[in-house]
């Protein structure tokens, strides 16, 4: 498939794009040594940076291949390589490696393209605050997986409804670790370690053109995403959300709700609580405000947050079974030049069962 | 030396605060045929709900790539692009492909 697209790509014509991201996390609020690492972990304890390349080739009207390769807390990771065959606007097939459309963020998910400097709590990988205790959160983007997606977009004089469907490998884990192993779903990049794909949908009613005065547009959002996590595809996983965003002049609001399921082996053994349910929730959401400031700034303010509830493995570093984070983020860009922006973000972490703490992100993104 | 590290970083982000009050050049729409305006416009209230206008201004494609372009893009879900607005940003990014190609000069005409 590889060789199939990168001989696409040198027939037609090229577009390239990229972004680098360098990130620098200053905790604020005080801490001994073993309590920031624990508060940090590996991927947010210093200088971080991250970097995305994306090639894209029109081959004709109707079919276009992309690809694009990352560098970030795994090393290099295909991101994307598919090619989307277009038949009409309300009917496309996309195949290969490709973002698996869950939320409205999945779009967003690139340093260059939201405005913060980190991702919303229920998305956030490598800067989430004591990230090893809970496993991350809900479904942290990126999120590519291989497999088949039919999407379209219908449009209307007032509405347009965009769908999707599709089939993927879907998310990984050890049944004995009762939860998704996220570094084995980035990994395991070939072939699913069960025989089962996980399917999902999305579905959109967008507003576009609202009549008269400064509100733009509003869109609303549904997504599920179903499938088995363990080799034996015995254990199943649910994920749900909905999404809400409008624009007030050049005011952009954004929320998201999101949840997962996640079964769990029926082994009391392993488990610090007697099972009564075979499963674990986690929840989460984020509400998000941006706009521009002058000409050469913009601001951003945003809370989210996270719940995780459910049984825990005898080793787990949390010690109630219904734990939860909220976070408080207020941020403001520089855009000093064309294709680069310096992000300052101020963060308060709001603990149920550790003490909260500070956090200053100061980030630099370039994009070309 | 930790501190120090950080301080280092943070002051020279710092230094590109001041850069910001007025360095950005917005796009001088007064160098575009009127009929493209609309498609700027256009790109303001649609594209930039993703990412921002430096995407497809700074984007390098060949000619006559620009229609494919952006019918990519309005394929991305809730984009709210139209058949009709897909041209009007086509005409006004074909311009700016076409000024961005001439070559700089200095002089005052």
């Amino acid at each position: 498939m590889t060789a199939t697209l990168f001989a696409l790509v040198l027939l037609a014509d090229l577009n390239a794009a990229g972004s680098i991201y360098v990130n620098q996390p200053t905790l604020i609020s005080p801490a001994d040594a073993g309590e920031e690492r624990a508060l940090l972990s590996d991927t947010n304890y210093g200088l971080n940076a991250e970097a995305a390349f994306k090639v894209v080739a029109d081959v004709d009207d109707h079919l276009s291949v992309s690809a694009k390769v990352c560098y970030g807390c795994h090393g290099f990771s295909a991101d994307m390589a598919y090619f989307d065959w277009s038949i009409y606007d309300a009917l496309s097939v996309r195949a290969g490696r490709f973002p698996v459309p869950f939320g409205e963020f999945y779009l967003r998910h690139d340093p260059a393209n939201h405005r913060s400097a980190t991702k919303p709590l229920p998305y956030e990988m490598g800067r989430m605050l004591r990230r090893s205790q809970y496993n991350l959160a809900v479904l942290p983007e990126p999120y590519p997986d291989n497999g088949v997606e039919l999407f379209g977009t219908v449009r209307g004089e007032l509405v347009e409804f965009s769908y999707s469907a599709y089939a993927v490998a879907g998310l990984k884990g050890d049944a004995t670790s009762g939860d998704l192993d996220f570094i084995r779903s980035r990994t395991e990049y070939v072939a699913d370690n069960n025989r089962t794909p996980s399917v999902g949908g999305r579905l959109i009613f967008a507003f576009p053109n609202l009549p008269g005065g400064d509100w733009r547009w509003v869109a609303l959002g549904a997504s599920a995403m179903w499938g088995h996590y363990d080799d034996d595809a015995e254990l199943a996983y649910f994920l749900g959300g909905i999404d809400f965003y409008t624009r007030y002049d050049r005011l952009n609001l954004r929320s998201e709700v999101l949840f997962r399921r996640t079964e769990i082996a029926d082994e009391p053994a392993r488990y610090r609580q007697a099972l009564e349910d075979l499963f674990h929730q986690r929840e989460g959401f984020y509400v998000e405000m941006d706009g521009p400031l002058a000409s050469s700034f913009e601001w951003l303010a945003r809370v989210d947050g996270f719940r995780r509830s459910g049984p825990l493995l005898l080793g787990s570093g949390l010690s109630s079974t219904d734990s939860s984070i909220l976070r408080y983020t207020a941020g403001i860009n520089v855009l000093p030049t064309s294709g680069m922006k310096v992000k300052l973000e101020y963060e308060y972490w709001d603990f149920s069962e550790f003490d909260a703490a500070q956090i200053i992100h100061t980030g630099l993104v370039g994009t070309f | 030396m930790r501190v120090l590290g950080r301080l280092t970083f943070w002051a020279g982000l710092g230094l590109t605060g001041p850069l910001g009050c007025g360095a950005r050049p917005p796009v001088d729409l007064a160098q575009y045929p009127p009929a493209t305006h609309r498609g700027y416009a256009l790109m303001e209230q649609r594209c930039t709900r993703c990412h921002e206008l430096d995407r497809p201004l700074q984007a390098n494609v060949g000619q006559g790539g620009w229609p494919a372009y952006v019918r990519r893009m309005a394929k991305h879900p809730a984009a709210g692009i139209s058949v009709e607005e897909q041209r009007e940003i086509v005409k006004f990014l074909e311009a700016h492909a076409a000024l961005r190609a001439l070559p700089v000069t200095d002089e005052v005409p």
